[in-house]
């Protein structure tokens, strides 16, 4: 009874059940799925090319650095994840964060610490694009090393010092490599308190110089003062490990305009000017920055990263508010809002990708998507405040539940969640279980005009 | 009198309770070196206190005070007069009577402090070690020096610390000792608690938090310090219950001490293995440092209060109280406010009650009423888990006296809000029944769906909505304009402007097109919002229904989608898609790039990504695909096994065949997850 011919699609491809279980699965839980984003990229294509010219970039040992703007719904958070899997596909090491309110890039407080931790915390190689790849970078590196030793008949400690030689041009670089080989220390003798200790001060765990000092011998631990120089000295580390390179995704640099003490604001702005002039005069090498903000975190020159001069001058130049000529050669990117028509598109996609890319097992056939999407704007205010986030998970609620009820036709269901609606305002009709939950855990649209 | 005789050969420790009679003096209780010095190099000084009997005593009778003197600083028994030896002897005959000349009870200690810190190994004689420091605590007490006192104090700890004495015994020397460091009675006790694995109380908490040097307390914690105390110790509790335990990873306590013996070495060193340093509890430091401050914050404004208006229990220094100080500081008010509340307001439905009511149990600052008390009521009301709108605090106006207010029941479950989401929805909800009002006034029905879409579209808390509704009921009844609202929103960047104005122009449309007060409204709200008239008419010309316009949507829920831009964005997405297939493509092993130079071991490109694991490492994988759990340690154990690096082989492992599967085989930290199937698939 659902079974709809195909209409036109763009897409003929066979998804694989994995994949489409594991995008089904992430997109209903209000999650960017791991692998075959391919399969639900709508358009794009320049703002994609872009940044995978920068990641040819970093892979060549140079650097690079975006600004993605856009609006609250408009997909950053999904972008800067697309790009991070290609990135783990080309064999980039990656770290994300988001910035928050006891997260800064400077603070004399902990919180820049608190930044990189969380940065190291969620370090991810593609057999690892979880997080938690820290321990597997260093024993990767260890490992080249040994295997390197093993071929010149050289002792792995003095093959590890040599490849570590070059860290100490860097600053904290010593410090550095004196862990790592404190860690190789550690497994040789069979001793874990010090390969552990390694591990810790890599993490940024170690509070006092005092402590570090006794359980591993440096002078030096990660602190407020030398988050980034930390991240330049990884970026080296890596590719001595034998991976391509670093990128970096910070989301939610809101954080940064929200704070109110100005001078604290300044500090943090200078921070980012850094690695912007690093960024953009390639003085950095095989790292890559990917901040995402909405555009007043920018462009507002009281708070955002336009009341500091240096910055603006870096930074403008490239069009904002939805101008169709879109600047990809400046460090700012601009996403504009999804349009119904790409909202539109996504829908198909995501039929696709739920019938496994077989056109025979589409649940529903065109104008269900457009008789969808208005269902979801028929509603007071929807139009503004509904998320492609949430509309995504709705309709592959929509789909489950034809898929689950194969007796009824999608004009049925779709009339009974308006009577729903009626009744329940929180439910918006989701008849199973589990779209219930996903419902329940989201929800922040208003975010965007926040005072 | 005794003669020296040859029993004496080598000065020797005479214990506890054992008698020895030297030059007719009988020293009953034992606890002094006796025995001649001799054949002793200078340098190899033998104790300062060694009663030598063949020094010259010489007992005359009289007062001692008309004896000549003798160092009372460093006092050692040869340098004494044979007049001093004697009434030295005579002293400890006489029990060690406390009035006497303290530099006896020096010269005694110092022997003590031999037996204790360097004559007896740490723990090797509890029993003896634990009456010998009750002397020297006797000796404390007793003595009127503070010098001596003090002395006396720091090696009965010491002695404590390092012969594990009396673990649950009161310290009866407290205070009295050096801060600069953390206080050894703390340092005990903590370390004892950690050692055992026990729950270190708020009280502890309390004490280890004014002694360790580390920890800096912010002024409110000097200005007020029982309120100080009382607040730290109630968050203590209601964060840690019976206390915080804490985990003994940390080096052992090593106690140093300085003698006052000249004869000893001038500083001795002990560590105590069977007790950990509380000193480098770092997680305890963090967590009570953290504590400290969080309390010192919440005080600093009753401290500045205080400090201008005085202790008055007025409703602005109440407002200020944290709220576990307030119920304790303030029974009655605090009573009558909660009895009053809950007999007039009945479940959760707000109520209107005049704003004098509310004001009887308390009193007002010395300013009188007006928008501070108006604030500090709210604030006092949000402590006791009730409300009242309009709350001066969110931009409402101050009630007058004499006026009503909403009042509300919060309900008890104390999250904190969104400052900031809060006051975008009450903008919204205040904008939104301005433009309702304005068109035919709003029923029960169309407050409750405006309501519903607010709460369902916003991580709300129940406080807050109920707020929301107090809001609603008071701008029904008193109207709500626009005014004032303009500088509320002007923060907003222009294009959020924009997007509250659509919704509002989505709002008024609801039931059909606009009535002429409805348009005013709306170029009203435009106008506070600094959007223009332009804005205005696009916006009305997207939404505002009109059956008569062509292609224009009879309701908001109609989709029109431009067949051009369709197309173009189709094409767009045709070629993202290329470029991100290309990307994700399954790499034939040829195109490869190169991979890291991986492990132990080389292999050739196979074409079987699979394949491109070396032997130890499907060695490895062979091993770990015999069941589904490992713990991390068994599975190091089976790396080292096969000459691995563990992570590093799982990460080879995974990554090859990613290829394959897309997505690891084995994951996990602390319980390592084999996906055994794939494993033996890939094996076979």
């Amino acid at each position: 009874m659902n079974d709809h011919k195909p209409q036109r699609d763009g897409n003929d491809e066979e998804i694989r059940p994995r994949e489409r279980d594991a995008i089904v699965q992430s997109l209903r839980a209000g999650l960017t799925p791991r692998r075959g984003l391919h399969h639900i990229q709508v358009g794009r294509s320049d703002e994609v090319s872009a940044l995978i010219d920068d990641l040819d970039r970093i892979q060549d040992g140079g650097s690079a650095i975006r600004f993605v703007a856009g609006e609250h719904g408009s997909g950053k958070t999904f972008f800067l994840n697309l790009v991070r899997n290609v990135a783990l596909e080309r064999r980039l090491v990656t770290m994300h964060a988001d910035l928050a309110t006891d997260r800064r890039l400077y603070d004399s407080g902990g919180r820049a610490r608190a930044l990189y931790r969380e940065l190291v915390h969620n370090l991810s190689t593609r057999g690892n694009p979880d997080g938690g790849a820290l321990e597997n970078v260093v024993q990767r590196f260890v490992a080249t090393a040994r295997s390197e030793a093993d071929g010149a008949e050289d002792s792995p400690a003095d093959v590890i010092e040599d490849r570590l030689e070059a860290l100490t041009e860097l600053v904290g670089g010593y410090a550095f490599a004196d862990v790592v080989g404190r860690y190789w220390e550690g497994f040789r003798e069979g001793d874990p308190a010090l390969e552990n200790a390694a591990l810790r001060w890599l993490r940024g765990e170690y509070g006092t110089k005092t402590e570090a000092r006794k359980d591993l011998g440096v002078r030096t631990v990660v602190d407020d003062s030398n988050v980034y120089e930390m991240l330049k000295i990884w970026a080296r580390f890596v590719r001595l490990a034998g991976y391509e390179g670093l990128l970096v995704n910070v989301d939610e640099l809101k954080h940064l305009f929200k704070i109110t003490q100005p001078t604290s604001r300044e500090y943090n702005y200078e921070k980012i000017l850094a690695i912007v002039n690093d960024g953009l005069q390639g003085s950095a090498s095989g790292i890559g920055f990917l901040f995402a903000a909405t555009p007043d975190v920018l462009e507002d020159r009281q708070r955002g990263l336009y009341s500091h001069d240096a910055l603006r001058d870096r930074l403008s130049g490239t069009s904002f508010g939805g101008d169709d000529a879109v600047d990809l050669t400046g460090p700012v990117l601009h996403l504009p809002t999804l349009t119904e028509e790409d909202m539109y598109l996504l829908l198909h996609k995501l039929r696709h990708v739920y019938a496994a890319g077989d056109p025979d097992d589409y649940l529903v056939p065109d104008e269900a998507l457009q008789a969808f999407m208005e269902r979801q704007y028929d509603r007071v205010g929807a139009r503004y405040y509904q998320t492609p986030r949430e509309t995504i998970k709705e309709f592959l609620g929509f789909l489950a539940h034809l898929d689950q009820h194969p007796d009824r036709t999608w004009e049925e269901v779709l009339d009974v969640e308006d009577e729903a609606e009626d009744d329940d305002s929180e439910d918006d009709g989701e008849d199973d279980d589990s779209g219930d939950e996903d419902e329940a855990e989201d929800d922040d649209d208003l975010e965007t005009f926040r005072l | 009198m005794t003669s020296p005789t040859s029993r004496y050969v080598h000065p020797r420790w005479v214990p506890p309770g054992k008698p020895v009679e030297v030059h007719g003096y009988r020293i009953g209780e034992g606890m002094v070196y006796l025995g001649e010095v001799r054949d002793e190099p200078p340098e190899a000084r033998v104790e300062a206190s060694t009663i030598d009997p063949r020094e010259a005593v010489k007992d005359e009778a009289g007062d001692e005070g008309d004896l000549p003197s003798f160092d009372p600083y460093r006092p050692t028994y040869e340098d004494m007069s044979p007049h001093h030896r004697a009434a030295y002897l005579r002293w400890l005959a006489d029990g060690r009577p406390a009035e006497a000349d303290p530099g006896y009870a020096l010269l005694f200690l110092y022997g003590l402090e031999r037996r204790l810190l360097s004559g007896l190994a740490p723990a090797e004689d509890p029993r003896g070690a634990s009456s010998l420091v009750r002397e020297v605590e006797r000796i404390a007490q007793g003595t009127p020096s503070g010098s001596l006192r003090d002395r006396c104090q720091e090696l009965a700890r010491t002695a404590r610390a390092v012969h594990l004495l009396d673990d649950d015994r009161e310290d009866p020397l407290k205070g009295g000792e050096n801060q600069v460091d953390l206080p050894l009675e703390i340092r005990l006790e903590v370390g004892r608690r950690i050692r055992d694995g026990d729950p270190i109380s708020s009280e502890t908490g309390f004490r280890y938090l004014q002694g360790h040097p580390e920890i800096y307390l912010r002024e409110p914690a000097e200005a007020s310090p029982d309120r100080f105390r009382r607040l730290f110790l109630h968050r203590y509790l209601d964060r840690h219950g019976d206390g915080l335990v804490v985990d003994d990873d940390l080096p052992p306590l090593t106690v140093r001490y300085r003698p006052g013996n000249p004869t000893l070495p001038s500083a001795l060193e002990a560590r105590v293995d069977d007790l950990p340093d509380a000193r480098e509890a770092d997680a305890l430091r963090r967590t009570v440092q953290a504590l400290a401050d969080e309390v010192a914050r919440d005080l600093e404004p009753v401290v500045r209060y205080r400090r201008r208006a005085g202790d008055a229990h007025d409703v602005v220094g109440l407002s200020l109280l944290p709220e576990a100080l307030l119920q304790e500081e303030a029974p009655a008010p605090f009573s009558e406010l909660q009895e009053f509340l809950s007999e007039v307001v009945d479940g959760h439905a707000p109520r209107w009650i005049p704003i004098d009511d509310l004001l009887d149990p308390v009193a007002l600052p010395p300013s009188g009423w007006g928008p501070t008390a108006a604030r500090a009521l709210a604030r006092l009301l949000e402590h006791l888990r009730w409300g009242f709108e309009p709350d001066p605090r969110y931009g409402g106006p101050p009630p007058g006296r004499g006026e009503e207010v909403v009042v509300f029941r919060q309900g008890g479950d104390g999250e904190a809000p969104d400052p900031d989401l809060h006051e975008s929805v009450r903008i919204l909800q205040h904008m939104g029944i301005a433009v309702l009002q304005a068109g035919k006034p709003p029923d029960d029905d169309v407050l409750a769906d405006l309501a519903a879409r607010l709460e369902a579209r916003t991580n709300l808390t129940m406080a807050e909505v109920r707020r929301l509704e107090a809001h609603r009921r008071w701008l029904r009844e008193r109207g709500a304009t626009l005014e004032g609202l303009a500088d509320r929103v002007a923060y907003l960047p222009r294009d959020a402007r924009r997007q509250v104005g659509r919704f509002l122009v989505d709002l008024a449309c609801q039931d059909g097109p606009l009535g002429p007060d409805e348009r005013g409204i709306l170029e009203e709200a435009y106008g506070a919002l600094g959007l223009d008239h332009g804005d205005l008419e696009d916006d009305l010309w997207d939404l505002e229904p009109d059956p008569t316009r062509p292609g224009v949507p009879e309701r908001d829920g109609q989709v029109e989608l431009d067949p051009s831009l369709l197309e173009e964005k189709l094409k767009d997405t045709e070629e993202v898609e290329a470029i991100l297939q290309e990307e994700f493509a399954d790499e034939a092993p040829e195109a490869e790039p190169e991979p890291p130079t991986t492990a132990e071991g080389d292999t050739e490109e196979p074409a079987d990504p699979a394949e491109s694991l070396d032997a130890r490492d499907r060695g490895l994988l062979d091993a770990l695909a015999e069941r589904e759990e490992w713990s991390r340690e068994e599975v190091q154990a089976l790396a080292r096994d096969h000459g691995l690096l563990p992570s590093a082989a799982i990460e080879r492992i995974n990554d090859a065949l990613f290829e394959v599967f897309e997505a690891p085989v084995i994951e996990g930290g602390g319980t390592v997850r084999v996906d055994v199937d794939r494993c033996r698939e890939v094996l076979a």
